[in-house]
């Protein structure tokens, strides 16, 4: 089992936003997105997943309804709002700078170059 | 918008629902995922600690909320396990706030809260000042030629607006009834800056009578006479013989002065509903003093810049017209004219409020401080254990808040009461009353106030035992009387400073009771027993001296003849009910002015028929009273006063005096009692009667004394005058002691209030001393227990409790003697008849105070007295 991979402030509520933009998932969901396409590097808790949710909703980024799910389970199943969008544009942009910035100084000669 | 969805979720039974849906997310989820896993061991490992996940989405739905709870809920179980200070506490905040905020409220109404004109801080109101009348009235209404003059040339206004009153009677169907009306300049709604709700305003042209008689109505008018139609403008309201068309409804919000809004002599009606516009005014350039005048100023321009220029255009009216006095004028503030007649008693009653106020907190830290004596072990107990200083504050914060809101919330209700037992029972000429009422700044400063209150004392207890040290108090309840002498110090101090202020309350409202006594023994000049007043307003269609005389003789006479009446007669105004038909006075053969002075005699001068000395009960001193025989011959009767003013030491009977214009060269046959005729407080009034057969007014008053209940003659008058013409609206009718009781009314409201305050202090700090004494013996159980037991008698207990008690009151008692001296000058013109530092007052006050404090000391003496000091001493 590959160890998991300790998040940064923030980084979660960019990284559960990006899941959602395919389309609505429910909680359970977006975990499994997560850990499915980072092959198990990122196992979100519940006690971190779920707050980040909560937090979410009440920003406005996100909206939840109770539906039945395509296994036939009520839950509540969240989507992306216009605000979300927006705020994950801001966010992935500032990551990537942020990601530019910590490669430069990790390797000064791919940088010169 | 975050803050506002986490308000919301502060609604009760949202957190509720919040978390049960999250629970439910939770399990549904977890059920999806143990379906995966195919093992509910390792699908929960996997999906993790559900608990953690619900404790942290509390903490994002409401940040700190857990902590904050925990502090509420553990203060409420703390209040509900100490009912009875849990009780007292909020009382007395609930008492100082409502008191506060009622009051409040009042004053804000009234002094503080802007008319509802546009920029009021431009409105002013104008007066002339007549140098040779300034001994008398200091300034009177306006002349309508020196009005337009100024409206003509003065350039310091963007408007100028005149107005004066009138009745009249209106018709709606065949009913007459009387409707105060307001006969008014154009564009005095532009003045005012009042939007219209519906048609104009009064237009330059309305001043002319070409233009017909149109009329602008008030809301209320409107809402009650013709259920707020919509299409009432063009509609026509019978007024009198004529029918005038209606131009204009006023706002809702509009409200005309009141004639007790603003001073005497201000004619105005005391509400107003219709206004006409004021066409052809005849009046000359000298008297006729009748108009009150509201200007707005231009921006930038300073009032006395405004008086200057008038006074410099009343310089050359002056000249002229040759009038023989000067002229200037007066110009203040609107705002500060309508609310200046109550403006020092409000005062007062706000500095009354404020004690009551510091009382209230000062018994508030007194009660905490007792109860922090009973919790020091829990406090000693929880440092001990590890609760940090901030910890301890915060909880005690959180019980103070607790009681603070409660006792604010408490507040606001008592608030609401008093202030509708205020509206109901202040007098009527208690400017804008109709405007009070609780609106959000009013909560705001209850709640405010309660929270400030609690919050500056009821954390000093809570500092000063979180400052102690615990290990001290842990280890022996024994020594606790050395730390305990030093708070019982402080509280000492604090029953010192709360009998202090009370003693200032108390001679405030000593003082308040003994002048109302002193104005109702006045000596009135007439007897109010039995006597009525009797208000006819006769329609227009008497016109004439003669016709309208007539009516009168006829109603005396028909009432006269019903069997509960022992005497009637006429008078266009009864005493104590103001001034009226003012005028100088010429004695033939000498100067009008005073030979000392130098100024003017001004009298009022009363038209009257046969029998109204005795109706009244006013003594007739000299000469004989005026008889029907009078009627064709030029006679009057003067005032005592009146005499000696001007024949000091001489027959007053046969000389020929001259007043006004219906008073010419009468013979004086007789000089009868003074009578007061504006307040019982102020000199009566120089008066000349002359008979009322040659001027009897349009409404005029009938005065009657029944021989047995006057109530029971009410009804009988007022059939009596209907039946000889039903045209007549429904005479009103006053007893004559209603009158006296409203003449007095508002010094009654004051002091009523007084009382009441002086009432809460007493109650207050007889608990602040009782609390302490009894304080005090249950820190001294043991050693009272110890003196018994070796032999102290249970009446040397009692005395020393006792005396130890008192010993804070005597201090605060005479320190409060001095403050109330000292603040005497304050209410001084509120007084009458004494001083403000009146020998009896004090002394009963002394008294009172001594009284209520012995007893507040006896109880727990009485407890001290019966301790067992056998089971005292077991008790270690």
């Amino acid at each position: 089992m590959k160890p998991r991979v300790e998040f940064l402030q923030g980084t979660l509520d960019m990284l559960i936003l990006r899941t959602l933009v395919p389309g609505p998932l429910h909680g359970y969901g977006v975990a499994q997105a997560l850990r499915r396409n980072t092959e198990d590097a990122l196992q979100v808790e519940a006690g971190s997943l779920y707050p980040a949710l909560q937090r979410l909703e009440l920003q406005g980024l996100l909206t939840a309804k109770w539906e039945v799910s395509e296994r036939n389970q009520r839950t509540r199943i969240y989507r992306l709002t216009a605000a979300g969008r927006k705020r994950l544009r801001t966010e992935v942009s500032k990551w990537e700078q942020f990601a530019r910035a910590v490669a430069m100084v990790l390797q000064p000669k791919a940088a010169g170059e | 918008m975050l803050w506002l969805r986490r308000l919301f979720l502060l609604l009760p039974g949202r957190r509720a629902a919040r978390e049960r849906e999250l629970s439910e997310e939770l399990k549904s989820n977890l059920s999806l995922a143990i379906e995966d896993a195919g093992d509910p061991v390792i699908a929960r490992r996997d999906f993790g600690n559900i608990t953690r996940a619900q404790e942290e989405a509390r903490a994002v739905w409401l940040p700190g909320w857990d902590a904050i709870s925990q502090d509420l809920r553990f203060a409420l179980r703390v209040l509900r396990r100490a009912p009875v200070f849990t009780l007292v506490a909020v009382l007395s905040l609930a008492l100082g706030t409502g008191a506060a905020t009622a009051l409040f409220s009042l004053v804000d109404t009234i002094v503080l809260k802007p008319l509802s004109y546009r920029d009021p801080e431009k409105l002013v109101m104008i007066r002339e000042i007549m140098p040779p009348l300034a001994h008398i009235y200091p300034t009177v209404p306006v002349n309508m030629q020196h009005f337009r003059y100024w409206r003509e040339l003065a350039q310091s206004f963007d408007s100028l607006a005149a107005a004066t009153s009138g009745t009249a009677r209106i018709f709606i169907g065949d009913e007459p009834e009387v409707a105060g009306t307001a006969l008014v300049t154009a564009g005095i709604f532009d003045t005012l800056a009042v939007p219209m709700q519906l048609g104009r305003g009064f237009a330059p042209e309305d001043e002319r009578t070409s233009n017909g008689k149109p009329i602008v109505i008030t809301d209320g008018f409107w809402r009650k006479r013709f259920h707020a139609d919509p299409g009432i403008l063009g509609k026509t309201l019978r007024v009198e013989n004529g029918k005038c068309p209606i131009i204009g409804v006023l706002p809702a919000s509009f409200r005309f002065p009141r004639k007790s809004d603003l001073g005497p002599l201000t004619g105005l009606a005391e509400r107003t509903d219709i206004f006409f516009p004021l066409q052809n005014y005849n009046q000359g350039w000298g008297g006729d003093f009748d108009y009150i005048v509201f200007a707005r100023l231009k921006a930038g321009i300073a009032p006395a810049l405004a008086t200057s220029e008038l006074d410099a255009l009343e310089s050359r009216i002056v000249e002229e017209h040759k009038l023989s006095a000067g002229l200037r004028v007066q110009m203040r503030p609107l705002q500060e004219v309508m609310s200046s007649p109550v403006r020092t008693g409000l005062q007062v009653l706000l500095a009354a409020v404020m004690l009551l106020v510091l009382i209230v907190c000062v018994n508030l830290a007194n009660l905490l401080l007792a109860r922090g004596g009973a919790r020091a072990r829990e406090y000693a107990l929880r440092i001990a254990i590890g609760a940090t200083r901030g910890r301890l504050l915060v909880s005690a914060l959180a019980e103070t808040v607790l009681l603070a809101i409660a006792g604010g919330i408490s507040g606001v209700i008592a608030a609401r009461g008093a202030l509708a037992a205020f509206v109901r029972t202040a007098p009527v000429d208690l400017p804008r009353m109709d405007e009070v009422r609780i609106d959000g700044r009013v909560m705001a400063f209850a709640v405010g106030l309660s929270l400030l209150c609690g919050l500056l004392f009821g954390m000093l207890p809570a500092l000063r035992l979180s400052r102690s040290d615990p290990q001290s108090v842990l280890r022996g309840e024994s020594h606790t009387l050395t730390g305990g002498r030093s708070r019982l110090r402080l509280r000492e101090w604090l029953v010192g400073g709360e009998v202090a202020l009370s003693t200032v309350l108390l001679v405030l409202a000593g003082l308040l009771v003994s002048s109302l006594w002193h104005v109702l023994r006045v000596d009135r000049g007439f007897t109010m027993d039995q006597a009525v007043e009797v208000r006819v307003e006769l329609p227009s269609r008497y016109n004439g001296v003669k016709a309208r005389a007539g009516f009168f003789d006829l109603a005396m006479e028909r009432i006269r003849a019903l069997p509960g009446v022992r005497s009637v007669s006429a008078v266009n105004k009864v005493p104590l009910t103001g001034e009226s038909n003012v005028n100088s006075v010429r004695v033939k053969g000498q100067s009008a002015l005073d030979p000392v002075t130098r100024q003017l005699v001004m009298v009022n001068v009363r038209f009257i028929g046969e029998d109204y000395f005795p109706t009244l009960g006013i003594p007739l001193v000299r000469g004989r009273a005026i008889t029907a025989a009078d009627r064709e011959r030029k006679v009057a009767m003067v005032s005592q006063r009146l005499a000696e003013k001007l024949w000091p030491g001489e027959n007053p009977l046969g000389k020929a005096i001259s007043s006004g214009s219906f008073v010419g060269d009468a013979e004086v046959i007789g000089v009868v009692g003074d009578v007061h005729s504006t307040r019982l407080e102020r000199d009566p009034t120089m008066m000349i009667y002359a008979p009322f057969w040659q001027s009897a007014f349009q409404v005029s008053n009938l005065v009657v004394r029944a021989a047995g209940d006057s109530r029971v003659v009410i009804g009988e008058v007022r059939r009596a005058v209907q039946a000889i013409d039903p045209g007549i609206p429904a005479p009103r009718m006053r007893t004559m002691g209603e009158i006296v009781e409203e003449s007095v009314a508002q010094r009654r409201f004051q002091m009523r209030i007084a009382v009441v305050f002086a009432g809460a202090a007493l109650l207050l700090a007889a608990l602040g001393i009782y609390g302490v004494v009894a304080y005090g013996i249950a820190l001294r159980r043991r050693e009272l227990g110890i003196r018994m037991a070796l032999g102290a008698r249970a009446a040397e207990v009692r005395r020393m409790v006792l005396v130890q008690g008192l010993r804070p009151v005597f201090v605060g008692l005479i320190a409060g003697m001095l403050a109330a001296v000292a603040a005497g000058s304050l209410v001084r013109t509120l007084l009458f008849g004494i001083a403000a530092n009146d020998g009896l007052t004090l002394t009963s006050v002394t008294a009172v105070l001594a009284l209520v404090a012995a007893l507040a000391c006896l109880l727990p003496a009485q407890s001290a007295a019966s301790i067992d000091p056998a089971r005292v001493l077991r008790e270690e």
